[in-house]
């Protein structure tokens, strides 16, 4: 009873097992990205997901991955290089070519890979991959604040309208900010624009924000309090609540007349002669002034309306009015100031030459990035069905018991099934193309439903003497199996091929028995599954 | 994958050797003599060729005959090993002939037995009749009794003119006369009157009843194949002396 129902314990488990993973990926490796390190080798033939910690997937436009070889010791994209010329019919053509100098722009991508969005951490999903391939992942995000901020700068230049615009230091300006986005180590980049392009992006997509934000009907300012109201606020608050710190400031600014640069954004309260950009600045003043209000309301609500400063009296309520319009302002200044920058962010983050890309592994030795290497031996052992030719006309049938060493002509993992992969890729293969940025994905890494992962090459060994006494074991007892094998249901496999073994001779005056060919045929199974089966059987009848 | 297919096929092709021929194992098979009388005393050498590539251990041939025989087996088979003579692996016996006229046929074949097939290369003798031309009597005793009281063994023995045996089944005729040319009237028993197989003929002799002192002529005359006396005789006197 109790070997029948760990029988079909052991049944039922092997029926309904299945994975448990996230997006069919069989396992997840984590990648340092500071030294170029997985926590394991990358499996081939099985799907994985490549865990990066210290990257967020937040800002991720998408993600290529690149076959790599080593050239003269460095490492490159691996294509398939392409080359453009021109047919009959003078259109540009760009195709792959062989033996040419390595251009690694032009190399086709393999794949674009999946990931987790909504992930602080990127997780990037691999379909399953050939065996011994290197490749380099090629992460394309937004554009870092730092090199947005001089593209701004060129944008700056490129909005203005005046005669004294400055075209040659805004092309300088976004050379810089190309090298910005440039990968720091290994110099691919994505900013893939020259400054006319870029004068037509920003003319197409730009210019009609910084027209706006340049047009002061956008923006509004309220009246600033007078000498005598902020003199009021200090004194009121001063005697009721704390000492009034920022009223300098304020008297500051109603000295100098420029209330509206306040409220406009040109002018930082706390830094009044210095000069930032307006989003910031406003956001800083916005703040200030929110505080001034507070600060007076307060005073309001202990029951003070008014306050006397040198026999005038100024009313209280009357300068919370001022301060709320000018709050208003500012809050109306900001959100029009934001829309628009969100708006020239958003046209920017769209277009797709205008990127960072992060790259892993690259040009550097590391080994990591390829996927592994497995076996291309397997043993197996079974039963050979063998036709010699004999001394007569006809071939002579020898059944034998054999064991054998199939090799594969790719590493092969067995635990994988043909079915697992792909027939035929989707998208479709990729590889002829107008121009270089169409190109790909040409799946060279990928692993694809192929008769090699099931075609192997037999070389058996028979064993037990031959009871037919026509025939000898070709060398030390076994006779010598080759052929063709071809794996079924992971653990079995047929073959058929020669059969080398020895005969006497027709001679009779030859005593050496010769060497003979005939063909067999042959089923076997994996010896590992032998083995399993061995040590089930010794649980279920010990 | 094509190159695997044809390494295959040319193995099994490999495999499909040409069939054996007798002239593959066994050649130059020589006798000395291809004619000869049939005395029991002429011998024929016989040898055989084997191939060069044949193994040491498969070197030994059978010689057979179908009368005659072998000099070293005595008998009609002998095994013979072959050795090398002059760089040839030559197998090598001599053979007898027999005392019957006619063809012997020889015969040669490995020793070791062929599964397949039978590998036997065959040559023949002509073994002619030597033909008797002398013939001697030899008396056991030159004395008789008279009466029948005693007898006398006599054996003739026959010659080929190189002095050698006569092939078996010479005819010969025994007389006694006495030597006024009457018939002796004695008897002859036992009377092998065709040559043997060591060219004798042989008969007891007695003698009837006649006075002591008288002669007996013992005559031997060598028939032809038709029964008629030739020329080829021989006597002794037997004189009765009881």
């Amino acid at each position: 009873m109790r070997k029948a129902v760990l029988f079909w314990l052991f049944a039922l488990t092997v029926l309904i097992s299945k994975a448990q993973n996230p997006v069919n990926s069989e396992s997840l490796i984590k990648y340092d990205i500071g030294n170029h390190k997985a926590d394991k080798p990358i499996p081939f033939d099985r799907p994985f997901t490549l865990v990066i910690e210290k990257l967020s997937a937040k800002n991720v436009k998408f993600i290529h991955a690149y076959e790599a070889i080593y050239l003269d010791g460095k490492r490159r994209l691996a294509i398939d290089k392409i080359e453009t010329f021109k047919d009959d019919n003078g259109k540009q053509v760009i195709v792959p070519a062989t033996g040419k100098p390595f251009l690694d722009s032009l190399s086709i991508y393999d794949l674009e890979l999946g990931f987790n969005s909504n992930s602080d951490t990127l997780q990037v999903y691999f379909p399953a991959l050939k065996p011994n391939k290197y490749y380099d992942i090629n992460i394309v995000t937004y554009l870092p604040d730092d090199c947005k901020k001089l593209l701004m700068d060129v944008n700056n230049l490129l909005a203005d309208t005046t005669a004294s615009r400055d075209e040659a230091k805004a092309e300088n300006e976004l050379s810089k900010t190309g090298e910005c986005a440039a990968d720091k180590i290994f110099k691919r980049r994505y900013f893939a624009v020259d400054f006319n392009q870029y004068k037509s992006f920003f003319n197409k997509e730009l210019k009609k924000y910084y027209k706006s934000l340049n047009d002061s009907i956008n923006y509004k300012t309220s009246p600033f309090l007078r000498h005598k109201e902020i003199q009021a606020i200090d004194i009121s608050t001063t005697k009721e609540l704390a000492d009034f710190k920022d009223g300098n400031i304020l008297i500051e600014i109603e000295r100098l007349g420029n209330s509206d640069d306040v409220q406009l954004g040109y002018v930082d309260v706390k830094k009044i002669f210095q000069l930032y950009l307006p989003v910031s600045v406003l956001e800083a003043n916005l703040k200030f002034f929110d505080t001034i209000q507070k600060r007076n309301q307060r005073v309001i609500s202990k029951g003070f309306e008014n306050v006397t400063v040198d026999t005038t009296t100024v009313s209280l309520d009357t300068i919370n009015r001022k301060v709320v319009k000018i709050v208003k302002s500012i809050q109306d200044n900001l959100l029009f100031l934001k829309g628009q920058m969100k708006s020239i962010n958003k046209a920017i983050n769209n277009d797709t030459r205008l990127s960072y890309g992060v790259y892993l592994a690259g040009n550097t030795v590391s080994s990591d990035l390829k996927t592994a290497g497995g076996t291309v031996l397997f043993i197996d052992a079974g039963f050979a069905n063998i036709w010699l030719p004999g001394t007569g006309s006809s071939l002579s049938y020898v059944p034998k018991l054999y064991t054998g060493v199939s090799i594969y002509f790719r590493p092969i993992d067995k635990n994988t099934r043909r079915n697992k992969f792909p027939k035929n890729f989707d998208p479709p293969k990729n590889t002829s193309c107008d121009s270089a940025t169409d190109c790909g994905p040409d799946y060279s890494i990928v692993s694809r439903r192929d008769i090699l992962q099931n075609l192997s090459l037999n070389i058996g060994l028979t064993f037990g003497s031959m009871q037919n006494k026509e025939f000898d074991n070709f060398y030390n007892g076994a006779s010598l199996l080759i052929g063709p094998a071809y794996r079924f249901k992971r653990a079995f496999k047929i073959s058929g091929g020669v059969a080398l073994a020895k005969a006497i001779s027709k001679n009779p005056l030859i005593s050496e028995k010769r060497v003979v060919a005939g063909p067999y045929f042959s089923l076997s199974v994996d010896i590992d599954f032998i083995e399993s089966i061995k040590s089930i059987t010794s649980i279920l009848f010990k | 994958m094509k190159k695997l297919f044809l390494i295959i096929c040319l193995g099994l092709l490999y495999s499909c050797n040409k069939e054996v021929q007798v002239n593959n194992l066994l050649s130059d098979f020589v006798l000395s003599k291809k004619q000869v009388l049939a005395d029991g005393q002429t011998t024929v050498t016989v040898s055989v060729k084997l191939s060069d590539n044949s193994s040491a251990d498969r070197r030994s041939v059978i010689f057979s005959s179908s009368s005659g025989i072998f000099t070293v087996s005595g008998t009609k088979k002998q095994t013979v090993k072959a050795e090398f003579e002059n760089g040839l692996i030559i197998a090598k016996a001599t053979f007898r002939v027999s005392m019957d006229p006619g063809t012997i046929k020889i015969t040669v074949q490995p020793e070791f037995d062929s599964p397949l097939a039978e590998f036997v290369l065959t040559d023949s003798i002509i073994v002619a009749p030597s033909v008797p031309s002398s013939i001697k009597i030899e008396p056991s005793s030159f004395g008789i009794g008279s009466n029948f009281i005693n007898e006398v063994y006599l054996s003739g023995f026959l010659e080929n003119s190189s002095n050698r045996y006569v092939s078996k089944g010479n005819k010969v005729l025994f007389e006694d006369v006495l030597l006024s040319g009457t018939p002796a009237n004695g008897r002859f028993r036992n009377v092998l009157n065709f040559s043997n197989d060591t060219s004798k003929v042989s008969a007891i002799y007695s003698a009837t009843i006649l006075p002591i002192g008288t002669n007996i002529k013992i005559r031997a005359t060598v028939l032809d194949n038709a029964g008629n006396l030739t020329s080829i005789k021989d006597s002794v006197l037997l004189t009765i002396n009881l």
